[in-house]
């Protein structure tokens, strides 16, 4: 009866920050129909960090985000709802051109945008359907 | 199925103690949506301010009570959004963080906020039911 967990394991180990940067989170977890994503930072190929412009850094954890989901099964097109935490609203259209471009209009899932000062630029959580 | 979990602890339901319009934690869908959890005696609802570390750990004792009075657990949690009041705790919350969710930790997202009441840290949880 009680919900299955599991930690999902991405199949390039690149975008699992945990390891690279000796964090204790797990990159998603599937529990029952759902997966859920840790807040992603752009980090590159050997797993630093790569910090850039907006559009860069998002296109970098759009990427990795699309492929943590695969790696469970799922895809950025099944996203149910996507946290975007910007560091200054006035990049809000930086990151929106980049968005766009994977999550294509009528494609895309719900999305809350909140301004904080983060490690980051850029940190976006996704919550992936399995199906 | 949408079901309001009650609090094994009295101190644990803020609607009480602060008249926050919220319920401690919901249950739907297999899954258990708890709200943002602050450092308050579990008896008392007192606000226990201290370090990240102490409310850090306040706040963890006391989601394992309501987690394990719904029959879920700590090691059942799924994703967690940590809320820190500076950026600078980050490492110090990592720390206490690993003590309580050593193994499969849960999805996590950190950011940094200013916090009802002066506290300096929030957890916002999911766990599996």
């Amino acid at each position: 009866m009680a919900l299955q967990r599991d930690v999902i394991a991405p199949k390039d180990p690149a975008v699992d920050m945990s390891p690279n940067l000796n964090l204790p989170l797990s990159p998603a977890i599937r529990a029952g129909e759902f997966i859920f994503v840790s807040g992603m930072v752009a980090i590159d190929a050997t797993g630093e960090r790569m910090h850039g412009t907006v559009a860069a850094e998002t296109r970098e954890i759009l990427a990795a985000m699309a492929q943590v989901l695969e790696s469970a099964g799922s895809s950025l097109a099944k996203a149910v709802k996507v946290n975007v935490l910007i560091y200054s609203m006035l990049e809000y259209n930086n990151m929106n051109e980049v968005y766009r471009e994977f999550f294509p209009a009528g494609a895309h899932g719900l999305r809350r945008q909140a301004q904080r000062r983060q490690q980051g630029r850029d940190r976006m959580r996704g919550a992936g359907l399995k199906q | 199925m949408r079901e309001i979990l009650l609090v094994p602890s009295p101190g644990l339901d803020l609607r009480h103690h602060y008249g926050h319009h919220q319920s401690p934690a919901i249950r739907a869908g297999g899954l258990i949506f708890c709200s943002g959890m602050v450092a308050v005696n579990p008896e008392t609802g007192e606000r226990e301010h201290g370090t990240l570390t102490s409310e850090a750990r306040r706040i963890f004792e006391n989601l394992k009570l309501l987690l394990e009075s719904a029959g879920s657990s700590l090691d059942r949690l799924v994703q967690v959004h940590a809320m820190i009041y500076d950026r600078i705790e980050y490492d110090v919350l990592n720390r206490l963080y690993r003590q309580y969710v050593p193994n499969a930790p849960p999805a996590r997202t950190v950011m940094s906020v200013q916090i009802e009441a002066g506290f300096k840290v929030m957890l916002d949880v999911i766990a599996a039911a």
